[in-house]
């Protein structure tokens, strides 16, 4: 049992796990932070992001962190737990030579969907004349200016994929719901759990019948609008792998909607426009949700929300109709009928607008103040680009973000000088370290296995002991390109017996509470399962040739042979052979067993604990005498 | 001539010392990859560390000459390491560089078979196996190293890993001897019968060791093995497999083998009767198409397109959804009966018959809808996946193609499939629809449905049912009626539709003059007594109408007596603006003169050929005219060609390309007439305007030479880039005889020499033709040059521009101007654009493209701002005034903020409908501040150029770095289509 760490991203995880015979793969997150290299990509050309200094368009965008620890080609299964951590899903199934199975839930594949169309279309529809790729050479790297210099594994970068790639790759993927037992070519079992964290998400339980592996991936234990986390069963578990926590250990999610939505108000009572990077799902729902509450206590209702994505309309519309994986408040209103998501009010009221672009219908519409989601929160390609060109050279302005993904220094910074406000208010509804202890105590897995920035604290931030992992035994942690064997060994394996054979076994009992038996069966496996057959009838000579040929293992159609167990007392033995006849024996001790001399007949009878052997000249009919007295004292069955 | 040849085996010898000196400083300066490799892996205290290492390594490429170092000290690691996972790396690590080009990776193999029978880790020995696999492929030719890897390959096949197992398989599949046939008498048990060998793991126990199995089986065909028949059966058996993928695989196994002997014939089960292989096959596979994966069904309705040897009852079968008696062969009473009679038992007597023996019918075995090839299209066309649906129209198109019974029969089918919900699935099934189109007549109730899709938003579908509606046949009047009517409505629906709806009806009409005729009065509204009002002539709609019936008049010469007065002056104004629209007719009582035209257009072309040659022929000798007369010429032959090229569309290529070749000499003959040259002393005058400029457009007609034309060879190519010397020597002397000072013009003559130095490079092939032009003599005089003085460089360029001959041109056989048409935004509206300021606003373009090579990488758009208005800055609110534009040297102030921008169409947005034709339909974005006032913006398609990307690139100069080069990096754009304005409005936002 071994696990391979492609990843060292603590919240974009990529492990595979090697757990009897299957080849597992968990996640595949797309590092996206390696976009802050470049420029932002603007829709309409602009003559200021052209012209800075020190600055230069390169390549499209690139970003894949993956490494070649591990033959991919050899992966059987590859399971999401929510769709951030599957945007480097088409990487993975379409160039390594990947014809294995992917599993994840119906919402994790359709917002994943909208994420990466998202992610497509704000990048090709600004297509790059050229591109550069020689300053990827490592001795042109080391001569660029400092946060080119530094970064790591650049040469892995990759273009952005197309959307026929996505076509492809999400067409390997197979639906699940919650709790559905998924066999793996009959050796493992997977079920996915829900984990809270967005709708769909899922951590998965890997188990075969003796063992069992769970793999906790971006949990929540607030209640939002997902359906909340699913802990019995992850209980007895013999490893625990606990990937995805929040990035903001100090941050509470509920502080931060509050600080959103004060200075959400503050701004647009002054006149400003409210520019919010976000992804098109997601924490969007729960800032729609407050906002519906919030604005008409604010007297904002006259204020219009704009949301601008491709996919905005899929997003919105989608959300209504998982109703089976929401929280279950929101499950219930689905039956009054009502929509489970304010947000659908907010639009039917048309103070929620929302538009596949910027271009089109938003251009007639567009109002100010306003406020405006749109994405992408990296500031680097999307509509999100254009409103900073366009608000941030007035104060008046804030821009506000909600997702932690990105450092928002570093986003802003081909923007700079900037005249806009900036408030970081970061929503990470991910466990804490405070609720990964209570997390841990409920469910007393055996090992725990984490990324190695969970079991110390982070580095701003060294004298907080409590952003820490503490359990007992201590997590076991892993780094990036790292193999890791996980500590217990597979002992057992589920044979079943046919019912005509357990009808004729007969348990003695040994002990109180344990009886044994002899089975003499053949073993018969099929796609991994192993089954106890009542040995075949000899008295089929003809088909059992002609079965030879088309069954897998030979000794199943060999014609059975009794086998023998028990011991032979020598002296017993010895006083058969002379009431047979034979005179003249002597018995020798040696190491291991005896030997019996028949001298006459020199023949030499060698009784060993595993073995014996008659060694006569040539005499067969006497071999076959001593070997039916020996016979006489041992057990057959 | 003898001169020039002593400079090229100078200058060659010298640049190959200079190379080798270069290389081999290169390979002082690198360090050793194996050193590296060795020394990190000693340094390596722990499994992780060493990983790590290996993990670096890998990153960087292996030169070949080093390769087998580098395998000697990853062996000698991998005995010494524990660790599996390392192993594993090093494993994958010895593939990799087993691949590595160059590299002959025979002296590895020992040493990798040795390992690996040592090796107790499974995963290890599948990578291991994996790396044989390379090696094997690697070495094709090599029997002896084959066959070894093959029985390394045997003897693993008993392991008890899935992983290792499936590796041997693929080792077998891929390596596995294919002279198998041939050698099997000589050598006996040498040679394994690996088919048989992967047949027996058919049958394994796991599942993902039995679709390695059937992937070996189908990587032998792929390699050339002929498949045994008894696979077949085998491959049977699989189709019930418990997993996906093997039931797939099995499904394209059973095809290959059908292909293979499709006449052989084997026994249905449930009988004694026999049918042929590819019928039982097609059985099989149409059963696949209600599987239960939808991957099986793809797979399934996807193959049964190219099973075309299948005969037509069991083909007719798959439209028909009728479930059979649990589909087994009835046998006939006859045979019925002599079973009755040979079983010889009592009966009661009370009925015939009854106590024979019946069948008995296993449970197991009835499959409910075991169905054979019965509606497998029709489950096919059903299914709720669209990709299966999508392969199921596929595999219909391409069956009915073969069979034009079969065509009929699934049409309605097919027609159904336009109402499909997925947009993809509704082309596909007009695409395919149009390819049977010769095989079919559309009855009307399949019309209406076919007509029904004209409403669908989706331009592609639309145009795709127009081409369609032009190639099928209708079998009644109404039907065309029908069509007509639903072809208006879709063009007051979608204006922008109008040509492609035109062409539709120009084909419908001529394909049914007959059915047209009776419509003619209704169509026309004429009245027997009354004179009715006469139509707009501008209405689409109404010239809709006229193209239909004038295409149906030109073969039905009844018609025309039914036109009223204006008809006739329609059609003489249609026949004039629309002439690729509307055909020429016969009409009484005018002169047939459109007609005598169309049947002698081919004899003309021979004459009109003939011309061009010879007014080219007169221009090549204007050598031995005087100045004077030689511009004359060239003027009246460059008028001759441009005139030639308008009346001659076929010939317009050649024509515009000989045309601009002849302008760029006369330019050059008129730059050196001018009076500067006679002045002895450099003037440093301002006044050589018009040589300085001439050397400007010669280059600018050379870049389009060479880029606008598709078809253009390596000959015309050298002629071009003369040309361009020519050019950039005249502005050389230009220079020198007008700018003050001698730095500069050293730089200048240096990169001038740089270039001619270039040209020599790349033509060198070509130069025996340039005998007597500039460029000869010019190599001639190169030493000289090299060492000489500007001063005195351009006063040898100046008397050998004047005496350099023009170089004849030779003609290409197939020679197009790219050109492109904007068709929308078309320009003629005066509504403007409005939206936001500081929003974007996106303008549909649509446009064609014809004879553009490359055009994802070549074609742009330009969007420029022109005209002028007050721009309303919004910071401040104050108001610039613009400039008026009336001072051509201001043009860059004359747009609102001076803005011209490229953009580059998506790869997506082009659509290649024809050969050599493209279409391009984009979306341009603009934004703005507020103006006062609309304001227009000039769009326009520009092509663009990079000189680097037509010529070959010097093998040499690759490896080295990149010299300063100007000839080969220069970039540009030609525009290549009319300009069309559009009107936008950026408005203030609203508070």
């Amino acid at each position: 049992l071994k696990m391979y760490c492609l990843s060292g991203h603590p919240t974009l995880p990529c492990n595979v796990l090697k757990f009897k015979s299957t080849t597992i793969m968990l996640d595949c997150g797309l590092d996206m932070t390696s976009t802050l290299n470049f420029l932002p990509l603007p829709l309409v050309q602009s003559p200021r992001l052209s012209s800075l200094p020190g600055w230069s368009l390169k390549d499209g965008n690139a970003f894949l962190d993956k490494t070649e620890l591990i033959d991919l080609s050899t992966v059987d299964v590859i399971l999401i737990s929510n769709y951030h951590c599957m945007m480097a899903l088409p990487y993975i199934t379409e160039h390594t030579g990947f014809t294995g199975t992917v599993y994840a839930t119906e919402p994790t594949v359709q917002i994943g969907r909208l994420l990466m169309e998202e992610l497509v279309n704000f990048i090709e529809r600004v297509p790059k004349a050229q591109s550069a790729s020689l300053w990827k050479n490592k001795d042109i790297q080391r001569l660029l200016p400092s946060p080119l210099k530094d970064a790591v594994e650049v040469s892995t970068w990759r273009r952005c994929y197309t959307m026929q790639e996505v076509n492809s790759a999400l067409s390997k993927i197979q639906l699940v719901g919650y709790s559905q037992k998924i066999e793996l070519f009959g050796a493992v079992q997977v079920t996915p759990l829900s984990s809270g964290y967005a709708l769909g998400s899922s951590n998965w339980i890997i188990q075969s019948h003796y063992e069992k592996v769970s793999y906790v991936s971006g949990s929540s234990l607030l209640t939002t609008h997902p359906q909340p986390m699913d802990q019995a069963s992850l209980k007895n578990s013999d490893v625990l792998v606990l990937t995805g926590l929040t990035q903001i250990p100090t941050a509470n999610p509920d502080g931060m909607v509050g600080e959103f939505c004060s200075n959400l108000a503050l701004t647009v009572r002054n006149g400003g426009n409210v520019l919010v990077p976000c992804y098109p799902s997601g924490v969007i729902y729960d800032l729609l949700e407050c906002l519906y509450q919030y604005i008409d206590s604010a007297g904002l209702s006259s204020v219009p929300l704009y949301f601008i994505s491709p996919v905005a309309n899929s997003s919105l519309e989608f959300s209504q109709i998982f109703a089976e994986w929401l929280c279950h408040n929101k499950q219930s209103k689905v039956y009054l009928p009502e929509p489970p998501f304010p947000h659908a009010e907010l639009i039917q009221t048309n103070k929620l607008k929302h538009y596949p672009s910027i271009h089109g219908d938003f251009s007639n519409d567009f109002r100010q103040p306003c406020v405006v989601f749109t994405g992408h929160p990296s500031l680097r390609f999307g509509d999100v680009v254009h409103f900073m060109e366009l608000w941030g050279k007035s104060s008046l302005n804030t821009v506000i973000f909600t997702e932690p993904d990105f450092s928002y220094l570093e986003a802003l910074a081909p923007y700079q000088p900037l005249a806009m406000k900036c408030i970081y208010c970061p929503i990470d509804t991910r466990l804490n370290f405070i609720q990964v202890s209570k997390l841990l105590k409920e469910v007393q897995p055996l090992h725990v296995v984490c990324p190695e920035q969970y079991t110390q604290p982070p580095p701003a931030q060294s004298h907080r002991m409590d952003l820490m992992i503490d359990c007992q035994p201590p997590a076991m942690s892993y780094r990036r390109a790292e193999v890791l064997a996980l500590p217990f060994k597979r002992r057992y394996e589920k044979i079943e017996i046919m019912p005509e054979l357990a009808d004729s076994l007969v348990p003695m009992e040994i002990k109180p509470g344990i009886s044994l038996a002899t089975v003499s069966a053949v073993l018969h496996t099929k796609d991994n399962k192993h089954l106890l057959q009542p040995p075949p009838r000899p008295a089929q000579p003809t088909s059992g040739k002609k079965r030879k040929r088309v069954s897998d293992d030979v000794p199943d159609c060999k014609v059975l042979k009794p086998l023998l167990s028990g011991s032979i007392p020598v002296e017993q033995f010895v006083q058969t052979l002379e009431k047979h006849g034979f005179s003249d024996i002597k018995v020798e001790d040696t190491a291991k067993g005896h030997i019996v001399l028949l001298q006459e007949a020199e023949t030499l009878i060698q009784i060993e604990e595993d073995s014996t052997h008659i060694i006569c000249d040539n005499d067969e009919m006497l071999r076959v005498r001593l070997r039916d007295l020996v016979l006489k004292f041992l057990q057959k069955f | 001539m003898r001169n020039s040849r002593k400079w090229f085996s100078f200058l060659y010898p010298l640049q190959q010392q200079q190379e080798e000196i270069a290389t081999k400083k290169l390979r002082l300066t690198k360090p050793s990859k194996s050193a590296a490799l060795h020394i990190d892996l000693c340094k390596a205290t722990s499994p992780a560390d060493a990983l790590q290492y290996l993990l670096q390594f890998a990153r960087k490429p292996v030169e070949a000459e080093s390769v087998e170092g580098v395998v000697r000290i990853l062996l000698e690691h991998y005995y010494k390491e524990n660790d599996p996972s390392v192993r594993l790396k090093i494993a994958s690590l010895l593939g990799l560089l087993s691949k590595t080009a160059g590299f002959s990776p025979d002296c590895i193999m020992d040493d990798a078979i040795n390992i690996l029978q040592n090796e107790k880790s499974h995963q290890v020995l599948a990578q291991l196996l994996d790396t044989l696999l390379a090696i094997g492929t690697k070495l094709p030719e090599n029997q002896a190293i084959q066959m070894r890897l093959v029985d390394v390959a045997c003897k693993h096949l008993t392991d008890t890993s899935h992983g290792v197992r499936n590796k041997c398989l693929q080792l077998l599949g891929n390596l596995g001897s294919l002279e198998k046939s041939v050698t099997k008498d000589a050598e006996g048990l040498a040679a394994r019968d690996v088919q048989k060998i992967i047949g027996d793991y058919f049958s394994d126990q796991d599942p993902r060791v039995r679709t390695a199995a059937i992937k070996a089986m189908l990587q032998l065909h792929e390699r050339g093995l002929k498949l045994h028949q008894t696979i077949y059966n085998q491959a049977c058996k699989l189709l019930s497999d418990d997993y996906e993928q093997v039931r797939s695989a099995a499904v394209q196994l059973i095809w290959v083998v059908s292909q293979l002997y499709p006449e052989s014939i084997v026994p249905i089960p449930s009988s004694n009767e026999e049918i042929r292989l590819v019928d039982d096959a097609f059985g099989k596979i149409c059963h696949m198409v209600s599987d239960g994966s939808w991957v099986v069904r793809v797979q399934a309705a996807k193959l049964l397109g190219s099973m075309e040897q299948v005969s037509s009852h069991f083909l007719e079968q798959t439209l028909d959804k009728k479930l059979m008696s649990d589909l087994r062969r009835k046998r006939t009473a006859h045979e019925r009966a002599k079973e009755l009679y040979s079983s010889g038992e009592f009966s009661s007597g009370r009925k015939w018959g009854d106590d024979a023996p019946k069948e008995e019918v296993d449970t197991g075995a009835v499959n409910l809808i075991e169905s054979g090839a019965c509606g497998a299209f029709v489950h096919g066309l059903e299914d709720e996946m669209y990709e299966v649906r999508i392969a199921a129209v596929e595999a219909l198109c391409m069956l009915a193609q073969s069979s034009p019974s079969f065509a009929e029969k699934c049409l309605d089918f097919l027609v159904d499939m336009f109402n499909d919900e997925i947009e993809e699935v509704r082309l596909q099934s007009i695409h395919t629809m149009r390819k049977i189109s010769n095989n079919i007549t559309l009855r009307e109730d399949q019309l209406d449905t076919v007509l029904a899709v004209l409403e669908d938003s989706s331009r592609d579908i639309r145009e795709a049912l127009h081409e369609l509606l032009c190639c099928t046949n209708v079998s009644t009047k109404e039907g065309i009626h029908l069509a007509l009517v639903e072809l208006l409505k879709n063009l007051t629906k979608y204006p922008t539709d109008r040509d492609s709806i035109w062409k539709c009806l120009k084909f419908l009409g001529s394909r049914h003059p007959t059915l047209v005729l009776p419509l003619v009065p209704e169509l026309l509204s004429t009245h027997p007594f009354f004179d009715t009002a006469e139509p707009d002539m501008d209405d689409p709609a109404y010239i809709a109408v006229l193209v239909l019936i004038f295409n149906a008049a030109k073969t039905c010469p009844t018609m025309p007596a039914l036109f009223s007065d204006h008809t006739f002056r329609h059609y003489a104004y249609l026949r004039d603006s629309l002439s690729h629209l509307v055909p020429a007719l016969r009409l009484p009582g005018r002169k047939l003169v459109s007609s005598a035209v169309s049947p002698s257009i081919i004899s003309q072309e021979d004459p009109s050929q003939q011309f061009l040659q010879q007014s080219l022929e007169r221009v090549y000798s204007l050598q031995h005219l005087d100045p004077q007369g030689a511009q004359e010429l060239l003027e009246f032959t460059i008028r001759d060609l441009q005139r030639l090229g308008e009346l001659q569309s076929e010939l317009a290529g050649v024509a515009d390309f000989s045309a601009t070749y002849l302008r760029c000499q006369l330019l050059l003959i008129k730059a050196l007439q001018e009076k500067l040259w006679n002045v002895a002393a450099p003037l440093y005058l301002k006044q050589s305007d018009l040589a300085s400029a001439a050397a400007k457009q010669i280059m600018e007609e050379t870049y389009k030479m060479e880029f606008m034309y598709s078809g253009v060879e390596n000959k015309q190519v050298v002629i071009i880039h003369h040309m361009r010397l020519q050019a950039k020597a005249l502005q050389l002397i230009v220079t020198a005889r007008t700018t003050r000072g001698l730095d500069p013009l050293f730089g200048m003559c240096e990169k001038f020499l740089q270039e001619v130095d270039f040209f020599q490079r790349y033509f060198i092939a070509d130069l025996p033709h340039l005998q007597d032009s500039f460029v000869d003599k010019l190599l001639d005089l190169m030493p000289r040059l090299m060492t000489s003085k500007p001063a005195e460089v351009v006063k040898i360029l100046q008397t050998m521009l004047r005496q350099s001959a023009f170089l004849h041109l030779p003609l290409p056989e197939q020679i197009h101007k790219a050109s492109a048409t904007i068709i929308e935004p078309a320009g003629e509206s005066d509504n403007p654009l409005r939206f936001t300021s500081g929003l974007v606003v996106a303008l549909d373009v649509d446009a064609t493209l014809e004879h553009v090579q490359d055009p994802q990488n070549t074609v742009k758009v330009q969007e420029m701002f022109t005209g002028h208005c007050f721009m309303l800055d919004q910071r401040n609110r104050d108001v610039y005034s613009v400039d008026l534009p009336s001072r051509p040297r201001l043009r860059k102030v004359l747009y609102p903020d001076g803005q011209a921008q490229m953009i580059h169409p998506k790869p997506a947005d082009f659509r290649n409908p024809g050969p050599g034709r493209h279409r391009l339909i984009t979306q341009v974005y603009l934004s703005h501040t507020a103006w006062t006032e609309a304001c227009q913006v000039e769009v326009r398609l520009l092509l663009a150029y990079n000189s680097s990307a037509r010529i070959p690139k010097c093998p040499w100069m690759e490896g080295g770095e990149v010299s300063p080069q100007v000839e080969t990096s220069i970039e540009g754009t030609i525009p290549f289509s009319k300009p069309v304005k559009v009107y936008i409005m950026p408005k203030p936002a609203r508070r």
